[in-house]
């Protein structure tokens, strides 16, 4: 397998939108058929978030999905880091996002996508870069242009 | 349709990138197909819950408070 350079953190809200085909959030869905063109990791605290949106059958069916494909997405089970989830809570973010960008920067991942309209804001300026999926198709666009 | 062994026999003549190419496409398109099959049953519960039309309001406030109930849970203040 040739592993994709790209290695991308796509927040719950992303994975959420894009299991519903919610018409309000399309790029969501649109991004999850890229997956493979790009690498994912998916941290605790959005592995913790899916398992109460969705139900077990449906956990054990995403887990079977993502077993298979271990080549371009990764599972992480370690917890983010108190300090770094505490830098970012003073930065502006609420606590659970905090976790999210914690997990992002401990991950060495430079680019996380979430359609949290709050969570874009306060990021600005911080080591982790944050898009929507739109923004974020068409960086892959230029990526594999 | 070819047999599997006329497509192995197709593969094996490809170059070893395009080989790699051509695993590579195959491993993306099993991830999308598992998960737009995922996507189908969620979207089913969903319908037989009444909650597959919910406005974006109501799905953005269910997903903030499992993101704070584990957030407050997993990091006390």
């Amino acid at each position: 397998m040739t592993i994709p350079p790209e290695r991308w953190l796509l927040d719950t809200n992303v994975w959420v939108f894009g299991l519903r085909r919610d018409k309000a959030f399309p790029a969501c869905a649109q991004l999850l058929d890229r997956v493979g063109s790009f690498s994912v990791v998916i941290p605790l605290q959005v592995l913790k978030e899916l398992n109460l949106a969705l139900t077990e059958d449906e956990m054990r069916n995403f887990y079977s999905v993502i077993n298979q494909c271990s080549e371009f997405i990764e599972l992480s089970w370690q917890p983010a880091a108190i300090e770094l989830v505490k830098f970012y809570e003073e930065r502006g973010c609420r606590k659970g996002d905090a976790v999210i960008a914690a997990h992002a920067e401990a991950l060495g991942i430079g680019f996380l996508v979430s359609e949290n309209r709050q969570f874009l804001q306060t990021l600005k300026g911080l080591p982790v870069e944050i898009v929507t999926a739109g923004e974020a198709q068409i960086r892959l666009a230029t990526t594999l242009s | 349709m070819q047999s599997i062994d006329d497509l192995a026999n197709v593969i094996t003549e490809l170059e070893p990138s395009e080989q790699q190419a051509l695993l590579d496409k195959v491993a993306q398109l099993n991830f999308k197909k598992g998960l737009h099959e995922l996507a189908e049953k969620f979207r089913a519960r969903l319908a037989r819950e009444g909650l597959l039309n919910a406005p974006s309001e109501q799905v953005w406030a269910e997903l903030h408070r499992i993101r704070q109930q584990i957030a407050e849970h997993d990091y006390p203040a």
